[in-house]
């Protein structure tokens, strides 16, 4: 499954959700499901403006990890 | 606000259909069946069994209004494609079902009598088209509701 580090890179430019959603333009409630882990999907327009405003690559933000839902039996 | 306009006309028209089910059970058939009991006297023993079992094919259909009337207060709060109007949906097709059922179990009961006069018979029929109709199109539409129910899930978590 994938994961969002976003408040991995958050924390590193010590940045605020609520400073973030406003640089980026989105509500703080939606970036707060980005953040914990709850969206389906992400576009890229929203990935192209988070990677602006924190200056970092999609790979600083998203990663890979092996979990028992990607096998099922 | 459209949707409060169609809300409000569908929720008095439920309280049309409640009140037309009303004057039905309570003086139209009763008095239909009380005149055939005159008439013919042979089958004026199934009278109460026969008014009991409209009676009791009348609660589903006074169930389907009360799920309609909860459809109608979810289209006021704009909150159509849901879940759970997919399952209110899927009931009013169950009830519909179990219902037309019931009619046809008792025409065959009415024709085992010598009981199912052709006007019956006739209206019988109408009956479970009717009621077979509003199954399948509730089950349709259920179906396409939990559809438009996911896609707007979905939707709402795409950042």
């Amino acid at each position: 499954m994938i994961i969002v580090n976003l408040d991995v890179m958050m924390a590193k430019r010590k940045i605020g959700l609520g400073e973030l959603a406003e640089k980026i333009g989105l509500t703080q409630a939606n970036l707060s499901i980005l953040k914990n882990n709850h969206a389906k999907a992400v576009r890229f327009s929203t990935l192209d403006a988070i990677c602006k405003a924190l200056d970092c690559q999609p790979g600083d933000l998203l990663e890979w990890v092996d979990s028992p839902s990607d096998h099922p039996e | 606000m459209k949707q409060k306009e169609l809300s409000t006309i569908l929720q008095a028209i439920l309280i049309l259909c409640l009140l037309a089910l009303l004057l039905l059970g309570a003086w139209v058939v009763p008095s239909i069946g009380a005149e055939t009991a005159e008439g013919v006297p042979s089958l004026a023993w199934l009278f109460w069994p026969a008014l009991i079992a409209f009676w009791l094919t009348c609660l589903p259909v006074v169930a389907v209004l009360g799920i309609v009337w909860q459809l109608s207060n979810e289209i006021r709060r704009d909150n159509s494609f849901s879940t759970e109007n997919a399952r209110r949906l899927k009931w009013i097709s169950v009830l519909a079902l179990g219902d037309t059922a019931a009619y046809l179990v008792s025409a065959v009961v009415l024709m085992a009598l010598n009981a199912l006069h052709p006007g019956i018979a006739l209206l019988f029929f109408a009956i479970l088209l009717f009621g077979v109709a509003v199954a399948v199109i509730a089950a349709l539409l259920s179906h396409l509701v939990r559809k438009a129910a996911d896609l707007r899930a979905e939707q709402e978590l795409t950042i």
